[in-house]
């Protein structure tokens, strides 16, 4: 089950919790829907192809990504937010290693007070 | 009777192709590559991959019971050249699960808890504009992700 399938599974969780859930690649829009059309994705999965949002948080990692014509790709990271701003962060320190959608779900209601 | 019978369970090794010489490479072939097109969509199996090295040492192992069954030159070679690709997969395997998976830029350079999130607006996948710092109004689970899983 991969990172973005483990999402789907607990949207509803997310939902009654007051959060809404959006994912961001760095991939075109096209290879996006794919994605979000083989895990049946409902929420949104922006293309960040010009890594504007990724630079914008510091997120950027150089030389990581698989495809010549983009060398560059976001490390792993996830975040919620509340009021506009980030309130908690989990940024693996191993990229293979991502939050399970339960531990998010526990971080949410324990920081959001839901 | 058990004379004819201890000889040839002594002669059979020389006699006829040593499967184990080539099963134990063909066996960690499968599996690193099982990892990378099957096992990592499951976090049980990618986080830590314990059932790929499993495989890798039961690669590695095969590869060892050929060389004792190995008795001509060739034969020899040919037991030597599966135990180093058995043992090369499974430290392929170990650098890329153990150091290469590590190798992230330093998280200080990520914005500090409290950062407004900035308006931009980017496509989803269904062609919907969003604007982030708009949908940051509200609680948002926002999830940066790379491919693959």
């Amino acid at each position: 089950m991969s990172e973005l399938h483990g999402l789907q599974t607990q949207i509803t969780e997310f939902e009654e919790a007051g959060a809404r859930v959006i994912a961001v690649s760095p991939d075109p829009v096209e290879k996006n829907r794919t994605v979000a059309q083989r895990f049946d994705i409902s929420y949104p999965i922006l293309s960040d192809a010009e890594l504007e949002l990724t630079d914008a948080l510091g997120l950027r990692h150089e030389g990581a990504g698989m495809e010549d014509y983009a060398p560059d790709v976001p490390r792993p990271a996830t975040f919620i937010i509340q009021d506009g701003r980030i309130v908690w962060r989990d940024l693996t320190d191993n990229w293979r290693v991502r939050i399970k959608a339960d531990d998010l779900l526990a971080a949410l209601r324990d920081v959001t007070g839901t | 009777m058990s004379e004819s019978g201890s000889a040839e369970a002594t002669a059979a090794p020389s006699r006829g192709f040593n499967f184990l010489a080539l099963a134990g490479p063909l066996l960690a072939v499968v599996g690193l590559l099982s990892y990378f097109l099957y096992f990592s969509m499951w976090p049980v199996f990618r986080d830590f991959p314990w059932l790929n090295l499993l495989i890798l040492a039961g690669a590695v192992g095969v590869s060892l019971m050929a060389w004792p069954r190995a008795r001509s030159g060739l034969g020899r070679a040919g037991a030597g050249a599966g135990l180093f690709v058995s043992v090369a997969l499974l430290g392929l395997l170990c650098f890329y699960a153990f150091h290469l998976s590590y190798q992230l830029p330093d998280a200080g350079r990520v914005v500090d808890d409290g950062t407004r999130i900035p308006a931009i607006t980017l496509a989803s996948w269904d062609g919907e504009q969003i604007d982030v710092a708009a949908a940051a109004n509200d609680k948002l689970i926002l999830v940066f992700y790379r491919g693959h899983w």
